[in-house]
């Protein structure tokens, strides 16, 4: 009797094994940013020093821009899927003072999206590949004010910029400052294309973002 | 299970690994093919359906590690797929590269779709990406079986002293 459902018993063990690792990894998650110590010892002797440098990196970028030394450290824990990401896992959450709608920066101090849900020990972040993702910006050639989507991957949809304007590729583009997540002066990216929509009062965009959210080790968040 | 089909097992495992590895960190595409998926199909078709149910674990951890996806999710979309594909008797390679081809592009798609808010890409970057990833697949596929189709008459050849 068994043996006729054998492929419908592994089947079952199989995804209850899945779920426990699953519950298991978020676990470890939130032991490994407890006991960061105790897992650093584990990394061998490169990874330790590419770490190091990374976070000298970090260190000097806030200690260079005030305005982020305010923002905390994370490690990137998963990315959803592997390339473009539209959501990535952070070792910080409630217990670090992460709230919902923080903003999430790269290294280099460019968007990659902001914090969508909190737990205690780690975050969910939408990335601006997201198509959930809206972000007010502001072109720095022309100071016009848009709305960049995410979604078109690989780039991101810069919308609402009218017809008239002498937006050109190349352009860059920050945060507005008009939302209520992201504070002014974040850089995005960098206008790729401009097309000219027809039977439409605005231009087409697309921008593309300059943090490449899936070689990320670690973001900084904050408000 | 003899211990020369387990040797074998783990032999192919190793290969398959290695190269998910070696594809993931140096071929220069934004969607690279997944040599797991097509290996569990190789081994559904072959009729170890048990065999790679069992894989289906294994390697959904392996990828889940290479491509830094949370552990286990890559298990169970394997498992799922394995244990459908399990029930399809396809012989010819037309079938089979048609049945990957479908499954590779569900196994892509389950990546981006979110219950209630749908898919988190716009379609066309959708149609795009995931057509690429189903050629690559199917690809992959006829090169895999292909060779280990010469492999077995190779060894079938040897054991049975053909010259």
């Amino acid at each position: 009797m068994i043996w006729f459902f054998r492929r419908e018993i592994i089947f079952v063990m199989g995804i209850l094994f899945s779920l426990f690792i699953m519950g298991k990894s978020k676990h470890v998650n939130v032991k490994s940013t407890e006991n960061a110590n105790k897992v650093e010892e584990k990394l061998n002797y490169e990874e330790l020093v590419a770490e190091n440098i990374r976070l000298r990196n970090i260190l000097g970028i806030k200690e260079k821009e005030s305005y982020f030394s305010r923002f905390a450290v994370g490690n990137v824990l998963s990315l959803r899927p592997h390339v473009f990401p539209v959501e990535i896992v952070i070792s910080k959450g409630a217990a670090q003072g992460i709230r919902e709608g923080m903003s999430v920066v790269s290294m280099d101090l460019s968007l990659v999206g902001r914090v969508s849900e909190v737990q205690k020990n780690t975050s969910k972040v939408v990335t601006v590949f997201n198509t959930m993702s809206r972000v007010s910006v502001i072109v720095d050639s022309t100071n016009e004010v848009g709305i960049m989507e995410g979604g078109s991957v690989p780039y991101c949809l810069l919308k609402y910029i009218s017809r008239e304007s002498k937006i050109k590729k190349g352009d860059s583009v920050q945060t507005s400052g008009y939302s209520d997540f992201h504070p002014k002066g974040i850089k995005v990216g960098e206008i790729v294309e401009v097309v000219k929509a027809q039977d439409s009062l605005f231009f087409d965009i697309h921008i593309k973002p300059y943090s490449c959210v899936s070689q990320m080790e670690e973001v900084l968040i904050g408000e | 299970m003899n211990k020369s089909f387990l040797i074998k097992i783990v032999e192919q495992l190793l290969i398959i690994s290695s190269l998910q590895l070696l594809f993931s960190v140096y071929f220069k595409s934004a969607v690279i093919p997944s040599f797991f998926l097509i290996w569990l199909f190789i081994l559904t078709w072959d009729g170890n359906t048990e065999v790679a149910l069992m894989l289906s674990f294994i390697t959904g951890i392996i990828y889940d590690i290479i491509s830094r996806g949370a552990l286990g999710t890559t298990s169970i979309r394997f498992l799922a797929i394995v244990y459908i594909t399990g029930f399809l008797r396809i012989k010819g390679t037309a079938g089979r590269f048609i049945c990957a081809a479908f499954f590779s592009l569900i196994f892509f798609l389950s990546f981006l779709f979110e219950p209630g808010k749908g898919f988190l890409w716009d379609t066309w970057p959708l149609i795009k990406y995931s057509g690429i990833f189903v050629i690559y697949n199917g690809l992959m596929l006829i090169l895999l079986e292909l060779s280990i189709r010469r492999y077995r008459w190779k060894w079938k050849k040897d054991y049975l002293g053909i010259s």
